[in-house]
This record gives C-alpha cells, structure tokens and sequence, in this order.
C-alpha cells in the first residue's frame, strides 16, 4: 500500500515536472519574444529619434540652414504651452507664472500700481546719462536706445564668436570707455539694464540664428535646458515644461515660454532688481548643483537659447515678480 | 576548572573584546585622506563637466573637519559619501551628455 502511494506520489510529481518544464520553457519563450520586441522597438524609436534630431549635436557645416531649424524649435516650444493653457493668449506668456495663475495675477497688478522696481529705473536712468571721462556715453554705444534695444539681446557676435548679453554689452561700453567694467552682481548694472529694458517695452522679441557658431551655441543653450543636474536630478525643463502649471510647495511652476521677456525682474525675496543671471544661480542651487558665474558662456548660451524660444513676445521689463 | 582560573578566563575574554577595535575605527588616517582626495579628484571631474553638486564640497569640508578633530569613523563615513556624490554627479554629466535630448521638444 506504501509502496503503492509512493509510486503514484512519484509518477504526480514526474509529471508534474514535466507540465512545470513546459510551463518554464513556455515563459521562456514569452520572454525571449517581449526582449525580441522590446529591443526591435528600442532600436526603431532610436533610429527615429535620430532622424528626428539629426541636428542636435555639435554641427560641423555651414550648409544647413540655421534659420529654419531653429524656428522649428521655437514653433514646437511654444506650440507645447498654447496647448497646454488654451485660455491663455500667446501675448499673455510674458507675465510668467501670472499668465496661468489668476489668484497670484490679482496681487501681481496690485503691486504693479507701484512698480517696486521704479526707483532702480530712475537710477539707471542717471547713471546712463553719465558721460565717461572722455566724454562719450552709454548712448553713443546704443545709439537706438530710445527706440528701445533690449529686444536685440542677447545676440550672437561673429567677431568674438560668443553670446553678447545686454549686461556684456554695458561693460564692453564701459571698457570700449576706459572704464572699469562693473561687477555682474552690482546694482549699478542691473539699474541701467532695467532702464533699458523700461524703454524697449512693447518691442518684440525676433532673434536669428545665421551662422554655425550662433547655432552652436543657441545648441549649448538648449542642451543645458534639458540636462538633469544637481542632487535633486532637475533640468530647467523638468519643472518648466512637464510640471509647469502644477504647485510646487506653495508655488505655481511657472511655464518656460516668456521667461526672459520681463529682465530684469525686482523678486520680493531678493529685495532688489536682478538679472536672468542671478535667476539662474539660484535655480541651480535650488536643485543642489553648482551655479556658475553671472555671464558665464553657460549662462550667456542658456539666456540666448530662452529668448529664441520667446520669439514673438514684447519687452516687459522690469518686471516684478514673488 | 578552578573557580580562580574561571573568573581570570572570562575577565580575559572581556577584556579582548572591549580593547579590540570595531570595524569602522579599523580604517586608519592614510586611508581616509586617500578616500578624501580621490573624492576631491572626481569632485574636480563633475566641476570640469558642469554637473557637480553643492552637498558634495560641503561633505568633504566635513570630512576633512572630523579627521582634523580626530574624529576617524566619522571622517571615514563623510568622505566615502563625498566619493560616491562625486562619481553619481559624473554619471549624471555622461547621461545628459547621451539623453538630453529625449526630453527636448
């Protein structure tokens, strides 16, 4: 009888072992055919990327046109935010995280009754109209300045082969002067700026890129845009562009279209008038990475490759801003 | 065994075990200086790639405060996390070196 059991018992588990080496082989081939499909996929979504971005890295010729390419970018960045905030009108994405937050835009226009960024605009104004020692001024370096040149900037220079930003372009007056260049960080800079700001308001923003270097470096630019950095593992658009319009503690993430459109900007919790710059350092230092110096090459080609994508918008700087 | 020679053979055992040093006091200070400028090395790397991070110089800062203080197991511990900040932040650079692009519009 135990004899018996013990053989049944044998032959159940002979079998099954049997159904179990056919249910592994059965799952190994499921699995060798979801790899199969998953590697084919991974290599035609890459081979697809590829075509799609067959401009992304460095470019070596001076056939392509520059123009075009970037204006494609600009037309699906901002295509991404009139999607994404339909009620939002395209001239609207100036005023930054108040063109998508109602509640913040009513305390916003109340404190525009008394721009706090008022008195570093009168100063920039005096210190704009001072003459240099040789007699000269800032205006014989921006002759159009009353026409309003801030929408000219930043621009790609073919003669240094770098990004001019409108706070370079103060300082290479001032040392085309034989004055001592301001620091980066001084009131003084950003003053003038923001008067120049002040008087190009409503002026669009149109820049080209025409050349390999203006297009490598519009391309640095946007590789730092979308690199991940720091220990929190954030690039400007993880939080600009996917979680743009989602709170982030207490805050709106405000969207990346029209960043650069209201510099410089008076923040409350700054106290005073500050570059994009300066914006910049504290972005990075909120992500824990390592900021770099105001008018750093980084910076200059991440500033230029924003304004691109502000395409189309007025000047509304100064601005103010939580 | 005699009570007497009980008593000596566990007060022996006692005493070996409370004067042998723990594992994290093994590390002596040539190693964690070593471990410290390796750390500095790839902190210098991540700089030169544009990705270093703010916590790691503030962790070798420390590292550097605890072995001055004498303080070897915690000099051993902030500098092994300085190393391995250091070597994530250059992973990150070569990451965004090959996938930026993925997440561009």
């Amino acid at each position: 009888m135990i004899v018996s059991i013990g053989t049944k018992r044998l032959a159940e588990l002979i079998v099954g072992e049997k159904n179990i080496m056919r249910s592994k082989a059965k799952a190994l081939t499921i699995s060798l055919a979801i790899i199969s499909s998953i590697s084919l996929q991974s290599v035609l979504a890459n081979e697809t990327w590829k075509k799609q971005n067959s401009h992304s890295r460095v470019a070596k010729t001076d056939n392509l046109n520059y123009s075009q390419i970037v204006n494609e970018d600009v037309t699906r960045f901002q295509n991404f935010f009139v999607k994404k905030f339909p009620n939002v009108e395209f001239e609207e994405f100036n005023n930054g995280v108040y063109a998508i937050d109602s509640e913040s835009r009513e305390q916003w226009i109340e404190m525009e009754d008394f721009p706090p960024y008022e008195l570093a605009v009168d100063e920039g104004k005096i210190l704009f109209e001072q003459k240099f020692d040789n007699g000269k001024s800032y205006a014989d370096c921006f002759p159009d300045f009353k026409k309003g040149v801030r929408q000219n900037y930043p621009r790609f220079d073919q003669k240094t082969n770098q990004v001019v930003t409108l706070e370079l372009a103060i300082n290479q007056c001032r040392e085309a002067n034989n004055t001592t260049p301001f620091a980066y960080d001084s009131e003084e800079i950003t003053a003038i700026s923001g008067y120049l700001a002040f008087l190009s308001r409503g002026n669009k923003f149109n820049l080209q890129v025409n050349s390999i270097n203006a297009y490598n470096a519009y391309l640095a630019g946007k590789r730092f845009y979308y690199s991940k950095r720091g220990q929190l593992n954030f690039a400007c658009s993880d939080c600009h562009i996917k979680i743009t319009g989602t709170k982030l503690r207490a805050d709106t993430v405000s969207p990346g279209l029209g960043h650069p459109t209201g510099m410089p900007v008076y923040r409350s919790k700054w106290g005073e008038l500050g570059s994009i710059g300066r914006r910049y350092q504290e972005c990075n230092k909120n992500v824990r990475a390592v900021p770099f110096d105001l008018q750093s090459e980084v910076y200059r080609n991440l500033e230029y490759f924003q304004t691109i994508m502000s395409n189309g918008l007025e000047v509304n700087g100064p601005s103010s801003r939580k | 065994m005699k009570p007497i020679q009980t008593l000596t053979f566990f007060v022996l055992v006692f005493l070996a075990l409370g004067l042998a040093p723990s594992k994290s006091y093994s590390e002596n200070s040539s190693d964690i200086i070593k471990t410290i400028s390796q750390a500095e090395n790839l902190k210098l790397e991540a700089s030169k790639l544009g990705f270093e991070w703010t916590t790691t110089r503030i962790l070798l800062a420390d590292a550097q405060k605890a072995l001055k203080t004498g303080n070897k197991e915690k000099a051993n511990q902030l500098a092994k996390r300085a190393f391995n900040e250091a070597e994530s932040a250059i992973k990150q650079a070569k990451f965004a070196q090959q996938h930026w692009n993925k997440s561009a519009l």
